[in-house]
């Protein structure tokens, strides 16, 4: 929160800084620049961002930081319903990197493999209502489970049934194993809800990023965590006695 | 014994309804689970704290005997 402050009370300085540069920093024979200009992103801004890729398409190396959702397996007839809401909160939850008004370099995208390239470019120019249908059944699981193994030489613990949401920064660093790697179970995640909220988290942890880069904890975070274990285990047990 | 538990059971229920305001469980199982969870907690806790006073106490009983 004092970190919001922070930035809050520093951005009309920073406004300042941009409307009236110092003399020194333009000739003095050519015309001064004009003293308004229109405000710009922070630099150390990234913008949360989504796109299906294909084997040749990952990792998307034009992008200032890269992420994955990552499954261990392919969607079998049991749990495909799951895999398809994970892929409607993604959907949902993220704007497609050509909706966002930033350059690629300024974007931190969250890739959802496909098996191969020219489908994933299909489901990319496809509109949002049908891409789940076609990107569930062709899931890249090749791409992800290389993703997995980079992960676990960057000594991520990936237990469970996943999905795992897996980013690099820089995404270039990928698999270099001093490359700081953010991590996010989804074992525990069993409803669309609970799976927006973890998207949106993602989101929110990309734009303010710093807790969560640095594997950081917070009460929110734990109360969290625990809801989606109860969440989980509870159905399971609820279920069982059901018979 | 019985009151022991009855004690523990009790407060494991308290601090179950409040763990289920806090966390907001999305389902019934979750909510089950939360306070299954407390009431075993306290009430194992409360047991294995009244058998650790009542030893304290007897050797004090004996003396007085």
């Amino acid at each position: 929160m004092s970190e919001i402050n922070n930035k809050l009370n520093s951005l009309p300085e920073m406004l300042r800084r941009e409307a009236v540069p110092a003399p020194s920093e333009y000739p003095s024979s050519s015309p001064p620049p004009p003293t308004i200009s229109r405000p710009e992103p922070a630099p150390a801004e990234v913008l949360p961002s989504r796109m299906f890729a294909g084997p040749k398409q990952y990792p998307p190396r034009q992008f200032k930081a890269y992420g994955i959702v990552a499954f261990p397996a392919r969607p079998s007839p049991d749990d495909a319903p799951r895999y398809k809401f994970f892929c409607d909160a993604y959907v949902s939850a993220l704007p497609h990197y050509t909706d966002v008004r930033a350059p690629l370099s300024k974007q931190m995208v969250t890739v959802w493999p496909i098996d191969t390239d020219s489908e994933a470019t299909r489901i990319n120019g496809a509109s949002r209502d049908s891409v789940c249908g076609r990107a569930v059944p062709n899931y890249g699981l090749p791409i992800a489970l290389h993703a997995i193994q980079e992960a676990i030489m960057n000594k991520a613990v990936l237990d469970g049934r996943g999905p795992f949401l897996l980013a690099w920064a820089p995404g270039s660093e990928k698999g270099n194993p001093n490359a700081l790697v953010l991590v996010s179970n989804l074992s525990n995640v069993s409803n669309i809800e609970d799976a927006k909220a973890v998207f949106t988290q993602w989101v929110t942890d990309i734009q303010e990023d710093q807790s969560l880069w640095n594997n950081g904890w917070n009460l929110a975070k734990l109360k969290f965590i625990i809801r989606l274990w109860v969440d989980r285990y509870g159905n399971d047990i609820i279920k069982y006695f059901k018979g | 014994m019985l009151k022991d538990i009855g004690i523990g059971g009790g407060l494991g229920a308290l601090l179950g309804i409040l763990l289920i305001a806090w966390i907001e469980p999305t389902n019934a199982g979750g909510v089950a689970l939360l306070l299954f969870i407390s009431v075993v907690l306290c009430t194992t806790i409360g047991g294995v704290l009244s058998l650790i006073f009542r030893r304290k106490r007897k050797p004090q009983t004996r003396e007085n005997e």
